[in-house]
């Protein structure tokens, strides 16, 4: 299954979907606003999603997309041409997530962004109370499992299923072997299977509607 | 299929999340799937997971933000160019005005600090005028000639000029010399 493959520009291969970029990010470091602005026009909507989906909150997502351009107008003149321009911006968005993410491991109070994710998350439309009680009950439990994980593994694991990224395309990102990803991403899906596998879930109410014999 | 072969197909069901599953191990998958209650099961809770995690399938950007980051440019922009014109290159170190053209893009602060110490250098300049050489000078003055001006009284200007009194200048100590340079130095090289 992969629900990504068939969603255009952010499935395979996007990463170094245009050689344009690299030119983009060379005509911003020589001062084209333009160019600055055809840049965030291209990568605004696809790091936005990125964003929101591993902060779990669009106001957190929307703080970080802006600091993610300002920080690539600062870094245009350092980029170098050869390299992937897609990888290098992912990197810059990548950063933040990390910090973003140590905050939150800092001061684990209220998990306010994991419940706004909860809210947003798509609900079949026909589903019994207790359908929807098991639902939200597992939507907690897959939150809270992906936030135990660790920072590499779960970015591994949202840039594979949310993203739809290879596993070459993370390690450029991630600047490590594409063996590492691969082996982040086993582990970290053994870990959330192990995590959920405390509690039967076959009635919950998933987002495809398909709601199979209540427990 | 026996239970104990599902850790195989877990890690094909892995590999079919992560869309690395080539065409003929997805038949088998599928196969699996639709005999092994406990594998389906697994396959349910993973899709679950990957939509938990999806709450936004589209980002719109606010379009207030290309209006940030714009500005956010253009002062970008403007600063790399103060630092451009106020870096030293060689070229400026060669010219002996080199400092002139950063100094005409100083922020106002400085062109107050500058007119501080330019006036404090007039001012030190006419106490110096005031008390300095030409007062000792007069009062050392003979009195072969009649004394000082001021027991003669007389105030008349061919008078001061016959007693020697100096033309009124403006002198910049070194002290002044050096704050001024100071500060021009300090700030555009």
């Amino acid at each position: 299954m992969n629900a990504l493959k068939d969603e255009g520009e952010t499935g395979r291969g996007f990463v170094n979907a245009d050689p344009a970029d690299a030119d983009l990010i060379q005509r911003v470091a020589g001062g084209c606003e333009d160019s600055f602005l055809v840049l965030f026009r291209r990568w605004a909507p696809r790091l936005g999603r990125f964003l929101t989906n591993a902060t779990g909150s669009p106001e957190t997502a929307e703080d970080l997309l802006q600091e993610t351009f300002i920080r690539v107008l600062r870094a245009a003149p350092d980029f170098e041409p050869r390299g992937s321009a897609g990888a290098w911006i992912y990197r810059i968005a990548t950063n933040l997530v990390y910090s973003h993410w140590r905050r939150e491991r800092a001061r684990p109070t209220h998990d306010a962004a994991g419940e706004e994710a909860i809210e947003r998350t798509r609900a079949p439309a026909r589903v019994s109370p207790e359908n929807t009680r098991l639902r939200r009950a597992f939507l907690q439990d897959a939150s809270r499992a992906v936030r135990r994980l660790d920072g590499n593994k779960r970015m591994v694991f949202m840039m594979k299923v949310d993203q739809g990224m290879t596993y070459e395309e993370i390690a450029a990102v991630l600047r490590c072997p594409v063996g590492t990803t691969k082996s982040r991403f086993y582990h970290a899906i053994r870990m959330l299977q192990r995590d959920l596998s405390q509690r039967d879930w076959s009635g919950a109410a998933f987002s495809d509607g398909e709601i199979p014999d209540a427990e | 299929m026996p239970n104990e072969t599902c850790d195989h197909w877990n890690n094909l069901i892995i590999d079919r999340l992560a869309d690395e599953l080539s065409e003929s191990d997805a038949i088998l998958v599928e196969q699996h799937l639709s005999e092994c209650r406990e594998c389906a099961a697994k396959e349910r809770t993973l899709r679950a997971l990957v939509d938990s995690i999806r709450t936004v399938e589209e980002y719109e950007v606010d379009p207030a933000m290309e209006e940030r980051l714009a500005l956010a440019f253009r002062a970008h922009q403007g600063r790399e160019r103060l630092s451009d014109t106020t870096r030293r290159s060689p070229d400026r170190e060669r010219s002996l005005f080199g400092f002139l053209p950063g100094l005409l893009l100083r922020p106002i602060p400085v062109y107050a600090t500058l007119a501080l110490i330019v006036g404090a250098c007039l001012s030190g300049a006419w106490i110096e005028r005031e008390s300095g050489p030409a007062g000792s000078e007069t009062a050392a003055r003979p009195h072969a000639e009649g004394g000082s001006l001021a027991e003669r009284g007389d105030s008349s200007g061919s008078a001061q000029r016959a007693a020697g009194a100096r033309i009124p200048r403006f002198v910049v100590t070194p002290s002044d010399a050096v704050c001024l340079v100071g500060v021009l130095g300090a700030d555009t090289l």
